[in-house]
C-alpha cells in the first residue's frame, strides 16, 4: 500500500510541475506576441483612442484601411507581390535545374561550386548592394522592377538550390535511372517524375523565398524607385513623417504580415528544412 | 546518400540525345551568380581604391590604397566594430538564454506542443520592417504603453531612445536596438533547439523520469548532446546575421542618436549613400567580407565535425 502511495504522490508531483510549466510556457507566448497582437488592435482603433485603452478597441473602425488605400499602400502592396513572384519563379526554375543537376550528376566542382552557393547566404548584403547599385544605376535597371526581381532570384538562388536539393536527394536515384532507360530524356524525368514527387517541397521552398522577398529592405530601399516600391519601403517612408496616423501605419502592416502568419502555419513541417537550408533534415 | 558513392549515371547509361549535359543545368544558376554576386564582388574590390564624388555621374579618381589607410586609422570605423561587437556579445546571449529557458519547458511532450513553437515563430517570420516600427509605438517614451506601465508599476520612464545608460551598462538606445533584434531571432534559435530536442528518444526521457534524475543530470546527459549540434547551427547563423543587422535598426534609430546604434551595416550605408563616399564604404565592406569568410570557415569546419559524428 505504502508503494502506491509513493507512486501516486510522484505521479501528481509530476503531472502539477506539468500543468505549472504549460502556464509559464503559455504566458510567456503571451507577452511574446503582444506586439504582433498590438498591430491589429491599433489597425482598427479610431484615431481620438490611439494613445488610450491601450490593448482593447472599444469601438472597432475600418478607417486606418481607408486612410492607408487614400495613400497609396495598395500599390505598394501590389509592387510586393509582382517582385515577390518574380524573384521566386526565377529562382525556382534555375534553382530547380541546377538542383537536379548537382542532386543526380558527379559534376566537376560540384562540391565548391556548392559551397560557394551557400557562403552568398552568409555575405553581408551590404557588401553587395553597392556595386550592384553603381551597376544597376549604369545598366538603367536601378528603379525598375527587372532589376530588383533579378536582385532577388539571386538572394533566394541559395535557399532555393539547397533546399530543393535536398528534396531531389531523398528520392532513389534509380527511379531516374528506370526512366532514361525507358527512353525517357532528362527533361521528361525532371518535370515529369521528379516534379510532382517533390511538388510539396518545392512549394514549400517557394514559401521561403516569397518570405524573404516579402521581408527583405535593405535592396528595396536603394533598388526600387516611387511607382516601384513595395511595402516595406513604404512603410520605412511613413516614418519620417511627422505627425503620421499610426493607425494607418498598423493597418499597412496588418495586410503586410497576415499572409505569412497564414504561411506559417502550412510551413509547420518544413520549417527545419526552410531555416537550415536543408542541410538538417527530419 | 547519393554523395557517398559515385553513382551518378555513367557513360555506359547514358542514353546519347535524350539526356542533358548537367552543365546546362547548372549554367543559367551560374550565369545569375556571376552577373549579381561574383562580378559584383570582384568589381567591388576596385571600386574600394577609388574616390567617388558626390556627382555619380562624374569619373572617380583613382587613389590606392587611400581608403584602407583612412579607414584602418580611423577611430570611427574602430568605434563602430566595437558597438556591433558589444551588439553582437549581448544579442546572442540573451536571445540563447531566453531559447534554453523556452525549450526545458517545453521539454515534458505535452499536446499542444507544437502549436507553440509555431506560434513563437510568428515574430520571426513577420518583416523586421514591420516589428522594428510596432516597437516605435510600443516603446515612445511619453505616449506609448510600455512606458505607461512602466511608470504606473515602478514610477520610472526610461528613455528608450536616447544615449541614458541602462542598468546593462549600455546607452538605452542600443539596448532597444538589442531586445527588439532579440524579440526578432529568440525564435528561430528556440526552434532550432526545439528540433534537436524533439530528436531525443522517447524512452530516454522515461527513463530519466522513471529514474528521478536530478535536473542537471538530466541536462547534461540527456538534453545537451542532442540540442549541441543545433546549438552550432544556431550560433553560426546568429553570428553571421548579426553582423548584417540592418533592417531594424535602421527603422528604430537609424544609427542614432548620434553614432549610438550605427552598427557596421548601418555605417557602411551611412557612408556610402549618405556621405556617398563609395569607395571607402566598399573598403569596410571588404573588411567586414574577410570577417564573415574566415568565421564562416573556423564555424563551418566545426559545425562539419559536429554533426557529422552525430550522424554517424
Amino acid at each position: 500500500m505504502k508503494g502506491v502511495n509513493i507512486y501516486r504522490k510522484t505521479l501528481l508531483k509530476y503531472r502539477v510541475k506539468k500543468y505549472l510549466k504549460f502556464t509559464l510556457i503559455t504566458l510567456i507566448l503571451v507577452v511574446y506576441l503582444i506586439p504582433v497582437y498590438e498591430m491589429f488592435v491599433l489597425a482598427f482603433k479610431s484615431r481620438t483612442e490611439m494613445y488610450s485603452n491601450y490593448f482593447i478597441i472599444t469601438q472597432p473602425t475600418l478607417d486606418n484601411f481607408k486612410e492607408a488605400y487614400e495613400h497609396g499602400a495598395y500599390g505598394a502592396i501590389i509592387n510586393s507581390i509582382i517582385i515577390t513572384a518574380g524573384g521566386v519563379s526565377i529562382s525556382l526554375i534555375l534553382a530547380l535545374l541546377a538542383s537536379y543537376a548537382f542532386s543526380r550528376y558527379p559534376v566537376k566542382g560540384k562540391n565548391l561550386l556548392m559551397f560557394y552557393i551557400l557562403s552568398t547566404r552568409m555575405m553581408p548584403p551590404i557588401a553587395l548592394i553597392i556595386p550592384i547599385y553603381i551597376m544597376f544605376f549604369n545598366l538603367g535597371l536601378k528603379g525598375t522592377y527587372g532589376g530588383l526581381i533579378l536582385a532577388y532570384a539571386m538572394m533566394t538562388l541559395p535557399l532555393s538550390v539547397w533546399m530543393i536539393k535536398s528534396f531531389i536527394d531523398d528520392i532513389p536515384i534509380d527511379i531516374d535511372q528506370a526512366a532514361l532507360l525507358d527512353g525517357h530524356s532528362t527533361t521528361y524525368i525532371l518535370f515529369k517524375i521528379i516534379f510532382p514527387m517533390i511538388a510539396p517541397g518545392i512549394a514549400a521552398s517557394a514559401a521561403f523565398a516569397a518570405i524573404t522577398v516579402w521581408n527583405e529592405f535593405l535592396f528595396a530601399l536603394l533598388l526600387s524607385s516611387i511607382e516601384t516600391k513595395p511595402t516595406s519601403v513604404l512603410l520605412s517612408s511613413i516614418r519620417g513623417e511627422r505627425g503620421f496616423n499610426w493607425g494607418r501605419v498598423a493597418a499597412i502592416e496588418v495586410i503586410y504580415i497576415l499572409p505569412i502568419i497564414v504561411l506559417i502555419f502550412w510551413l509547420q513541417k518544413y520549417m527545419l528544412r526552410g531555416l537550415t537550408f536543408g542541410t538538417v533534415r527530419k | 546518400m547519393l554523395q557517398d558513392k559515385p553513382r551518378g549515371f555513367n557513360k555506359t547509361t547514358r542514353v546519347r540525345k535524350k539526356e542533358i549535359n548537367p552543365w546546362f543545368m547548372i549554367l543559367p544558376a551560374f550565369l545569375l551568380l556571376l552577373f549579381l554576386n561574383i562580378f559584383p564582388l570582384i568589381w567591388s574590390l576596385g571600386i574600394s581604391f577609388y574616390k567617388f564624388s558626390i556627382i555619380i555621374k562624374e569619373v572617380p579618381r583613382y587613389v590606392g590604397g587611400l581608403n584602407y589607410i583612412n579607414i584602418l586609422t580611423s577611430p570611427e570605423t574602430w568605434d563602430r566594430f566595437f558597438r556591433t561587437g558589444i551588439y553582437v556579445v549581448y544579442s546572442i546571449v540573451l536571445q540563447f538564454g531566453l531559447s534554453l529557458l523556452v525549450v526545458l519547458l517545453l521539454f515534458d511532450a505535452f499536446r499542444g506542443r507544437r502549436v507553440i513553437i509555431t506560434l513563437f515563430m510568428i515574430p520571426f517570420m513577420i518583416a523586421p520592417v514591420a516589428s522594428a516600427l510596432i516597437f516605435r509605438y510600443l516603446l515612445d517614451e511619453n505616449l506609448g504603453p510600455v512606458n505607461f506601465i512602466l511608470n504606473s508599476l515602478i514610477g520610472y520612464k526610461p528613455l528608450w531612445f536616447s544615449t541614458d545608460m541602462s542598468p546593462l551598462g549600455i546607452p538605452y538606445a542600443l539596448l532597444t536596438v538589442i531586445l527588439v533584434e532579440t524579440w526578432i531571432w529568440t525564435p528561430f534559435i528556440t526552434f532550432l533547439l526545439f528540433a534537436g530536442m524533439s530528436a531525443i528518444p522517447q524512452d530516454l526521457v522515461e527513463q530519466s523520469r522513471v529514474d528521478g534524475l536530478k535536473f542537471r543530470y538530466k541536462f547534461r546527459y540527456v538534453i545537451l548532446p542532442y540540442i549541441k549540434p543545433m546549438i552550432a547551427i544556431a550560433l553560426i547563423f546568429r553570428f553571421m546575421d548579426s553582423l548584417k543587422t540592418f533592417d531594424s535598426v535602421y527603422i528604430l534609430t537609424a544609427g542614432g542618436p548620434g553614432s549610438t546604434t550605427e552598427l557596421i551595416s548601418v555605417y557602411i550605408y551611412r557612408v556610402a549613400f549618405e556621405r556617398w563616399d563609395l569607395g571607402s564604404a566598399t573598403a569596410i565592406s571588404y573588411l567586414v567580407l574577410v570577417i564573415v569568410i574566415f568565421m564562416t570557415n573556423v564555424f563551418m569546419r566545426y559545425i562539419v565535425r559536429v554533426s557529422g559524428g552525430e550522424r554517424s
